[in-house]
């Protein structure tokens, strides 16, 4: 075999995701009607974490590790994902239904978790679904031939949506992570087809009004620059021999968002705020939008109800603010959502 | 405690979702603040401190 002469820019490679119907079918196979591939604008491509499980300890009998001593198993592992990049509208649509539950066709571009929220649980009798609650993942490679990396029921767990006027004009960028506990599909797959490349369908934080950038309870926020978190863990459970049957979002789902402000008269009182709020009550909305309310094909969020749970000076050229917020729900009977998020 | 608004025309808005009373935000409540009546609170949020006042309890009548 002779060396090849090819080599690839990282560049080449291309992060793929796509709705998949059918647990244990990647979206690629299900046939018709077959689910888009949607290409994520990523800044780098990543690496999965396999997280194969081994031992590597020498069996008794021996001093040294036999090639026989060798243990390794990858269906008892939790494959972990992480990307990040650009959110455009494509990408993000496909994300925040899968992390909120809310299906593509429901939201109208309003993506919300209630503070109701029952847990819910996919297995491997799963079929048909057409929420997007399950996932397929492509790395698709530089190099064309049997070298994708596709991966089957596959969640997203969490998403963070951040911005900063300094860093690419306060556009909106996303890093996600998905967690799969099924075997990968290939690792050595066939050539996968774009189904809807990269657009330009950015969003910016500039969008935002000046009334509508709310901090727990306090409006006017002249931004530096912020983050939302958004989790909704899984649990896996019953292991297969194609790796575990069921997965649940059990946990907490939560919403956290970090910003950092200008310090000025609106947000001086920030501090009094914050060691002013009461236990068992909300402190006030936390909002980013262009205007009250959130609407389709124009990021924002908002929290109805938020505690702080942080705020600290944070001296630049001018003194800012570093403040924290933690959504809080209506009431364990409330349908009112926890978070939202439009796009 | 009954509070009510210090300057009728400045009111509260309701987008900032200030909370006076255990849970979440009540937006009945924050309605009537603003339409000038006095009303039962457990607390006033910091944010609203500039705004709204503890209101001074009524006279009775033939009290000296």
């Amino acid at each position: 075999m002779a060396i090849a002469a090819n080599a690839f820019s990282p560049k080449q490679f291309s992060f793929l995701i796509a709705e998949q119907d059918d647990w244990g079918t990647h979206a690629v196979d299900e046939g018709s009607p077959n689910n888009d591939l949607v290409a994520l604008d990523v800044d780098s491509i990543g690496s999965p974490s396999l997280n194969v499980t081994q031992s590597l300890e020498p069996r008794s009998g021996s001093r040294v590790f036999q090639t026989t001593d060798f243990f390794h198993d990858v269906k008892g592992s939790v494959k972990e994902i992480t990307v990040s990049g650009t959110a455009t509208t494509e990408g993000l649509d496909i994300l925040l239904a899968n992390l909120t539950g809310e299906a593509l066709a429901g939201a109208s571009g309003v993506y919300s978790i209630a503070s109701n929220i029952a847990s819910s649980t996919l297995t491997s009798a799963t079929a048909s679904q057409t929420g997007e609650q399950l996932l397929s993942i492509v790395y698709k490679s530089g190099y064309g031939t049997n070298a994708d990396l596709s991966f089957k029921d596959c969640f997203c767990t969490n998403l963070v949506l951040s911005g900063d006027p300094g860093t690419e004009g306060g556009r909106i960028k996303f890093s996600a992570t998905f967690k799969t506990g099924s075997l990968a599909t290939s690792l050595a797959d066939a050539t996968t087809t774009i189904d809807t490349v990269i657009t330009g369908n950015d969003y910016f934080m500039s969008a935002w009004d000046a009334d509508d950038r709310i901090i727990a309870g306090t409006a006017n926020a002249l931004l530096f620059s912020f983050s939302l978190n958004l989790t909704n863990d899984v649990v896996f459970s019953g292991l297969t021999s194609t790796g575990f049957e069921s997965a649940a979002r059990v946990g907490e789902p939560s919403a956290t968002a970090d910003f950092t402000v200008k310090y000025d008269s609106n947000f001086s009182g920030l501090f009094n705020s914050f060691n002013g709020q009461a236990a068992g009550s909300s402190t006030g909305a936390t909002l980013m939008n262009h205007q009250a309310s959130l609407a389709d094909a124009n990021f924002g969020f908002k929290m109805a109800s938020s505690v702080l749970t942080n705020v600290g000076f944070s001296e630049g050229d001018m003194m800012q603010l570093d403040c924290s917020v933690k959504a809080s729900g209506a009431g364990i009977g409330s349908g009112t959502a926890l978070v939202e998020v439009a796009c | 405690m009954k509070i009510k608004l210090k300057d009728k025309k400045n009111t509260i808005n309701p987008s900032l979702g200030l909370c006076f009373n255990r849970g979440g935000y009540d937006d009945q409540l924050v309605d009537n603040i603003n339409s000038g009546e006095e009303v039962e609170v457990s607390f006033i949020p910091p944010s609203a401190e500039g705004l709204v006042e503890i209101a001074k309890p009524k006279p009775k009548k033939g009290a000296k």
